[in-house]
């Protein structure tokens, strides 16, 4: 059991998709992380553990050579697409319970802008770290954030901007956001965004980079959605 | 050449080729200066490039404004009636300017819609892929943009500054909507929303100081305070030519 999900952990590590997949090069014509779910599914390993001990075990290192820029954003997103892969195996367990979710993670780009990419990609690696994400997508309105706040009441919030003049919107939304719940985790990012801003205008966290995010939400306690 | 409010206008189309997009400087800047691309990145990114003649409108507008009506002092730029509070870093390096250029370049918006249907067809790889070649072929425009502007001011005996955005230095990018009213509407196709958002995104503004003694340097990177910037954290690019 251990070997697969070892396996299945270097997969995603290394960004190997499936069998079909030629990158990379010393893995072609071996399974991908797509075949070794599917077998560990079949040799009945509990999905937790394969979610926990194969995939997220795997995005956990490359988030952490990212930050450390041993590998970039395309080779992140490779590895994304294998863990994907290997999540489409396991979405029937979602339904039945038999995977709890760490959380919930509501993210999106504040009201007057339009970038999208980089929370995009921040989105993607918290759904890597076993959280669950609803992405509102961009020029979202304070009102959206709440209303989704109502329908995940437990969830942590993430803001994203990319203009000095659309960071200062965010400040009107966490201010929204902890007045109707003052317990509510806000984390902010995006290029111009600094820690001393979040400080400012009351938000709990900053980072600069998708790990740091994660890794805020793991120490947070443990909640459901 | 036509005149707006008394600013000479100058409007370029010029046609861009996959040659003149340089592969190596793009792979510095995704991350990969030691020259080790994983070859699923150098395979999109050949096939992309191919795309670039029929997929991107690229485009420039420069306005020059006349001598009489551009004044300096330590952190502003005074533009007829307009004020610019360009800060002490920008300003310092216009002042050696008797007049300006503003510009605006774009490319168009179907590269961008391209790498955002990728991206929402759920291939965040290629999305992201084609949002930097876009964003690294509007500068290769932008250093065209010079090339021509060179061209207009040899005749005058003027030398030019390096360009300088809003939103760099200090420099407020709410300021482009004073930019922008030095040009006819919707220069190169870009409008400009309340929050100093260029539609399409790929598109930039700035200034560049023209005169007799007008001096230009060598990119300064550390004139930038941006802790976290992934061009920064990547020294082999410290000395190419971002805004
Ligand atoms: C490439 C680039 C461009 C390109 C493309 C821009 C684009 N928006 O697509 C071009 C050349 C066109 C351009 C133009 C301009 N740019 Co520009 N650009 C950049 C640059 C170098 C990289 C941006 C990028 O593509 N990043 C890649 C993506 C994936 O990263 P990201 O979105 O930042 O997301 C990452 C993190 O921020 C974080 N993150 C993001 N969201 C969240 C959310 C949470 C919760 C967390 C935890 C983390 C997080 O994780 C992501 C993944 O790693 C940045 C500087 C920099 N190093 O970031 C300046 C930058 C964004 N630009 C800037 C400016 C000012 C401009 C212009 C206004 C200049 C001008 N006057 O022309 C224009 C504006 C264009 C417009 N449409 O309005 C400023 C913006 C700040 C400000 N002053 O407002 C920056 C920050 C540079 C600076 N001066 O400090 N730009």
């Amino acid at each position: 059991m251990d070997d697969i999900l070892s396996l299945l952990c270097t997969c995603v590590e290394r960004g190997k998709v499936n069998r079909k997949s030629p990158h990379p090069a010393d893995l072609r014509d071996h399974d991908g992380a797509d075949e070794l779910t599917k077998k560990a599914v079949e040799m009945g390993i509990a999905p937790q553990t394969i979610l926990q001990d194969g995939l997220i075990r795997g995005m956990h290192t490359v988030g952490e050579r990212f930050r450390n820029k041993q590998i970039f954003v395309p080779d992140m997103l490779m590895s994304a697409r294998a863990m994907v892969s290997g999540m489409e195996h396991l979405k029937p367990f979602y339904i039945s319970n038999a995977i709890q979710t760490k959380g919930t993670m509501i993210i999106g780009t504040v009201k007057g802008d339009l970038h999208d990419i980089g929370k995009k990609i921040v989105a993607m690696m918290i759904t890597g770290a076993g959280w669950n994400v609803v992405d509102l997508g961009t020029d979202v309105p304070t009102d959206k954030f709440i209303q989704a706040l109502k329908e995940h009441p437990n969830a942590v919030v993430g803001l994203s901007a990319l203009l000095t003049t659309t960071m200062l919107n965010m400040e009107q939304t966490v201010a929204e956001i902890k007045k109707m719940s003052s317990t509510t985790k806000v984390i902010i990012g995006g290029a111009p965004v600094t820690k001393e801003f979040a400080l400012k205008i009351g938000a709990d966290a900053y980072s600069p980079d998708p790990q740091g995010a994660v890794e805020f939400l793991n120490a947070l306690p443990a909640r459901t959605n | 050449m036509e005149i707006f409010s008394g600013n000479e206008i100058y409007r370029s189309s010029p046609e861009i080729k996959p040659v003149d997009f340089n592969i190596e400087m793009f792979y510095q800047h995704l991350g990969y200066s030691t020259g080790a691309v994983p070859g699923f990145v150098v395979d999109f990114v050949q096939t992309a490039i191919q795309h670039i003649p029929t997929m991107i409108a690229p485009q420039w507008t420069i306005s020059i404004l006349q001598e009489s009506v551009v004044v300096f002092d330590k952190k502003s730029m005074t533009c007829g009636n307009q004020q610019f509070h360009t800060e002490p870093i920008i300003t310092k390096r216009l002042r050696t300017a008797s007049t300006v250029a503003f510009f605006v370049c774009s490319i168009g918006k179907q590269f961008e819609e391209w790498s955002k249907h990728e991206t929402d067809s759920g291939d965040l790889l290629k999305g992201y892929i084609l949002d930097l070649i876009a964003s690294e072929v509007v500068e290769g425009v932008a250093d065209q943009m010079e090339l021509q502007l060179d061209e207009i001011i040899s005749g005058r005996g003027w030398k030019r500054t390096n360009r300088y955005s809003p939103g760099y230095c200090d420099w407020s990018v709410s300021e482009q909507h004073k930019l922008f009213s030095f040009f006819p509407p919707h220069p190169c196709g870009v409008s400009l929303t309340d929050s100093a958002l260029m539609l399409p995104i790929k598109s930039i503004s700035g200034v560049i100081g023209l005169g007799p003694n007008a001096i230009r340097k060598d990119y300064e990177c550390s004139l930038c305070n941006l802790e976290h910037c992934f061009m920064r954290r990547n020294p082999a690019s410290q000395n190419s030519a971002i805004l």
